[in-house]
């Protein structure tokens, strides 16, 4: 496995004035060269603080994180400042992550500079026209201002400035979210031709498990700071083996009530299996021993003592 | 601009300000008379053709002087607003972007500075350095820096965390670029609207220093310094007292009125 | 007589020299108990429809059509024959429950004071009612949410009060708009269980407002697909959604990703929905995006065509459509 990106055992703890919030677990994550990879689960999973540290907004606690197989652990800002242009990422409200006060031009040729400072402005001028092409936006919208923009003409925008540096991953953080169900075909459609174009790499975070489940290559599933199932997409869908993924995609298929109760407040989680409060199949062994994540077949791990359909599997 | 011309509050404050810049203006070329020239057979004279707004206690002519006030008064404010928002926008940005041990600091030192009526530590420092144009202008200036900061540093907290300033540092613009290019414009709007209310505090608070006799000394044709010497014929030559008192009225009104129609539009906006 | 029926219904909005039209002429019914659903993409006029159904219209906003209520037309009612209907016969949820609650109250005092305001009972006997309603909309712990404060509690417990406070008076109707927006997808299934339960219980009217395809299918009996401030086609919901005949229906379900679609292009409606600026008043709205328009749909609004409940404004019929979307 050619892996781009490779996290191992990180974890990140927020002090706050009611106590310690332990975001991430001793989260593993790799992520491959060219693949789309899904990242799924509720809000206060902790796939935001992945991302966030992922893409540097933020240090880990603990762990290693090699990108390109350069180990980028603990580097500071000035040694990271090489690697930012290679990792991107796309935010979810293209209202708010573009600075309205600036032109569109202006904010492109912005990025170009902070990089390469000995960029002539020809050259500057050329590239920006080029990326607003890329995107499917006219060259002339680098002189118009983000306020005379539609949403997906600024989620747009948003794509071409994380594409400009040329990056190798991109973190897209519900990048459809905001949008309206006909843009949002549009954007995905130009996420696919610019990994097929530019063999960009993708990490893929959404609450949208059919958008999830159209976009990626692999799923990973991640519940109160860990991940808790991570596998090809067709496996994931065909034979998910967490009950947390079942309960999850059943709800989105469905939209019936799947779950009892609602995520535990991760300052307060429960002891052993992070699931077992809420979980059908539980047993008294789920509330003591907290499961490893363990491979059921190549590629497809689980972390779960009894995972769904064990049995056929043997 | 057209948005900000609909606004009636701005609209007015505009046109009295700029009756008042165009005496200033032309009082860099011409005065009706010279401002300290006394002619004692003509004092205290009611406006006529002559002088137009009469003449004071030693016979020089009021307009003159009025408009070498207003002249005083925009370079104090001036200087005041300039250099407040310089010095305060430099500790708000620094202390709202990064936040933490420093912020907490300059807070306090802020706040403690916030907590002195102006006029009050305007007169300390005076007391201290001794009184004057340039004295007057340091203490004012001192006196315009906490509100400025207290600004800039609501808009750097404001925009800090926000989405539009992540995605920057995570493209690798560093802190400065990121203060100054990209913060900076969003919050210009209030920070213009504070300096006008500024200008109107520092007019204010230099007639009031110069009228206790602590800014600027006379025979300098300060507005402050005209109402505290026509206070004693206020029954003789009662315009005497009323054209420095509605000049400097305007001028703060003009000030205010500008920085409220804008804070309004602005506002708006969000 | 249906529950509500809104006729030849318009909302515009004056700006400057123009008049700029939110709502066309749309014509709406809903039966009692029956779960029906207006659909479409922000700015199409659905959110400024359900907001005057509860009077709560922009005040620059003129609106000219009926709102016939219970046979009774509500159009122009003063605001204080507006808050007798308001929370009492007619009441609404919102997207995010946050914004709606006070957040310097208790959740259950605010609910208590609903039933103050429109029931005449006593304060204890109104308690007992807030309790019983916390219990019935799914909060298992309604004594000490009673005294909670709203940031005290998750976005799904808030959803859950805000359907409590809705629901306390026994309305005939009741707006959700975007009610699970906000939400995660399993929080999102409970409160849509629950909108259902509340239907079959108590007999309440809902009128759904959301552009989540999935969701209308699942929870509603009838659909209203909205375009650009028109009802485009109309129907019952399950039809709609598995057999769409206006273009813009069509473009809309084939647009949506899932797994059945992997790794083939998304079909894609071309364009943006335009503003209300952008909006052109000739013609069928979607015109502009349309893959199978032709002259005559730039300078003429097509009339109401289907049969069987099953309706839609095209000039073109429905095997028409068909031939040309597919050649």
């Amino acid at each position: 496995m050619d892996s781009l990106l490779k996290m191992e055992n990180i974890s990140k703890e927020y002090k706050t004035p009611y106590g310690r919030i332990k975001a991430l677990r001793e989260t593993s994550l790799e992520i491959e060269r060219g693949e789309i990879l899904g990242l799924v689960g509720e809000s206060g999973s902790g796939k935001s603080t992945l991302a966030n540290i992922i893409v540097r907004l933020i240090g880990s606690d603990g762990g290693r994180i090699v990108f390109n197989g350069e180990d980028i652990t603990g580097l500071s800002e000035r040694e990271f400042r090489k690697y930012r242009r290679e990792i991107q990422m796309v935010f979810q409200d293209p209202y708010s992550s573009i600075n309205p006060r600036k032109k569109i031009g202006y904010l492109l040729r912005e990025c170009l500079k902070i990089h390469d400072k000995h960029l002539s402005e020809d050259e500057a001028e050329r590239r920006v026209a080029e990326s607003l092409e890329e995107v499917g936006l006219d060259p002339s919208y680098a002189s118009r201002y983000p306020s005379n923009l539609s949403g997906g003409q600024r989620q747009r925008v948003a794509i071409a400035l994380s594409l400009i540096l040329r990056p190798r991953l991109i973190v897209l953080d519900e990048p459809v979210s905001a949008l309206d169900v006909s843009v949002e075909a549009q954007i995905l459609n130009l996420l696919m031709d610019l990994r097929e174009k530019h063999g960009l790499t993708y990490l893929f975070i959404s609450h949208d498990l059919n958008v999830v489940s159209y976009m990626a290559d692999r799923i990973a599933v991640m519940y109160l700071g860990s991940i808790v199932e991570i596998g090809r997409t067709e496996e994931i869908l065909g034979e998910m083996a967490h009950p947390y993924t079942k309960a999850l995609f059943k709800a989105s298929r469905d939209i019936s009530a799947t779950l009892s109760g609602e995520i535990p407040s991760p300052m307060n989680p429960p002891s052993g299996c992070p699931f077992n409060t809420r979980c059908a199949y539980r047993s008294e062994r789920c509330s003591l021993e907290c499961p490893e994540l363990r491979s059921l077949s190549e590629g497809h791990l689980v972390a779960c003592h009894y995972p769904l359909g064990e049995e056929e599997r043997k | 601009m057209a948005r900000y011309l609909k606004n009636l509050s701005f609209l007015i404050g505009v046109v009295i300000l700029s009756i008042m810049f165009a005496m200033l203006f032309i009082s860099f070329f011409h005065t009706p008379y010279d401002v300290t020239a006394m002619d004692l057979a003509h004092k205290l004279e009611r406006p006529s053709g002559e002088h137009l707004l009469g003449t004071d206690q030693f016979g020089r002519d009021i307009l003159s002087r009025v408009m070498k006030g207003i002249e005083v008064s925009f370079l104090i404010g001036l200087t005041a607003v300039a250099s407040g928002l310089l010095l305060g926008l430099a500790i708000g940005s620094v202390s709202g972007y990064f936040g933490g041990k420093l912020d907490e600091a300059v807070m306090k030192v802020i706040d403690t500075l916030m907590a002195f009526p102006g006029v009050l530590l305007a007169m300390m420092l005076i007391a201290v350095f001794g009184n004057g144009l340039l004295n007057t202008m340091t203490a004012l200036s001192v006196m315009a820096i906490p509100r400025f900061a207290r600004i800039a540093r609501s808009g750097y907290m404001e925009y800090r965390d926000s989405d539009f300033v992540k995605a920057e540092r995570i493209r690798g613009a560093g802190s400065f670029r990121i203060m100054y290019l990209h913060i900076l414009p969003n919050i210009m709007s209030e920070l213009v609207a504070t300096a006008s209310l500024s200008f109107a505090s520092a007019i204010m608070a230099e007639a009031g220093l110069s009228y206790l006799g602590l800014g600027m000394q006379p025979p300098s044709p300060s507005l402050g310094i005209m109402l505290s010497e026509a206070q004693d014929y206020m029954l003789r030559a009662p315009w005497y007292v009323l054209i420095p008192t509605v000049t400097i009225a305007l001028l703060v009104i003009a000030f205010n009125l500008i920085g409220d129609g804008l804070q309004e539009v602005s506002g708006g906006e969000r | 007589m249906s529950l509500l029926s809104l006729k030849d219904f318009s909302i515009s909005f004056k700006e400057g020299q123009r008049v700029l039209n939110a709502v066309s002429d749309i014509a709406l019914d809903i039966e009692r108990s029956e779960m029906v659903a207006l659909v479409g993409e922000s700015g199409c006029g659905k959110s400024v429809t359900a907001l005057s159904l509860m009077g709560l219209e922009n005040e620059r906003a003129i609106t000219s059509g009926e709102i016939l209520f219970e046979g009774k037309n509500i159009a122009s009612l003063s605001e204080s024959e507006w808050n007798k209907i308001r929370g009492e016969s007619i009441s609404m949820i919102f997207q995010e429950p946050m914004t709606a609650l006070n957040p310097l109250l208790p959740t259950g005092s605010q609910v208590l004071e609903m039933v103050l305001t429109h029931q005449r009972v006593a304060r204890t006997e109104a308690k007992e009612m807030v309790l019983d309603m916390f219990k019935s909309v799914g909060l298992a712990d309604e004594k000490r949410i009673y005294k909670s404060y709203p940031h005290q509690l998750s976005g799904g417990q808030r959803q859950r009060i805000m359907i409590a406070m809705a629901l306390i008076n026994n309305p005939s109707l009741l707006i959700a708009d975007e009610p699970t927006t906000a939400l995660d997808v399993t929080i999102q299934a409970e409160i849509i269980e629950l909108i259902k339960k509340m239907n079959e219980e108590k007999g309440t009217a809902v009128l759904l407002i959301s552009h989540n395809l999935s969701l209308v299918k699942g929870l509603t009996d009838r659909s209203y697909i909205m375009y650009s401030g028109r009802i485009v086609e109309e129907g019952r919901s399950d039809d709609i959604l598995s057999h769409p005949i206006h273009p813009y229906t069509r473009g809309l379900i084939a647009s949506i990703p899932n797994v059945k679609n992997r790794g083939r292009r998304l079909y894609s409606i071309p364009g943006s929905v335009p503003s209300l600026e952008e909006r052109s008043e000739q013609g069928c709205p979607f015109s502009p995006r349309c893959a199978i328009c032709s002259e005559h749909c730039f300078s003429e609004i097509p009339e109401k065509r289907g049969h069987d409940g099953h309706t839609y404004s095209c000039f073109y019929s429905e095997s028409e459509i068909e031939e040309r979307m597919n050649g």
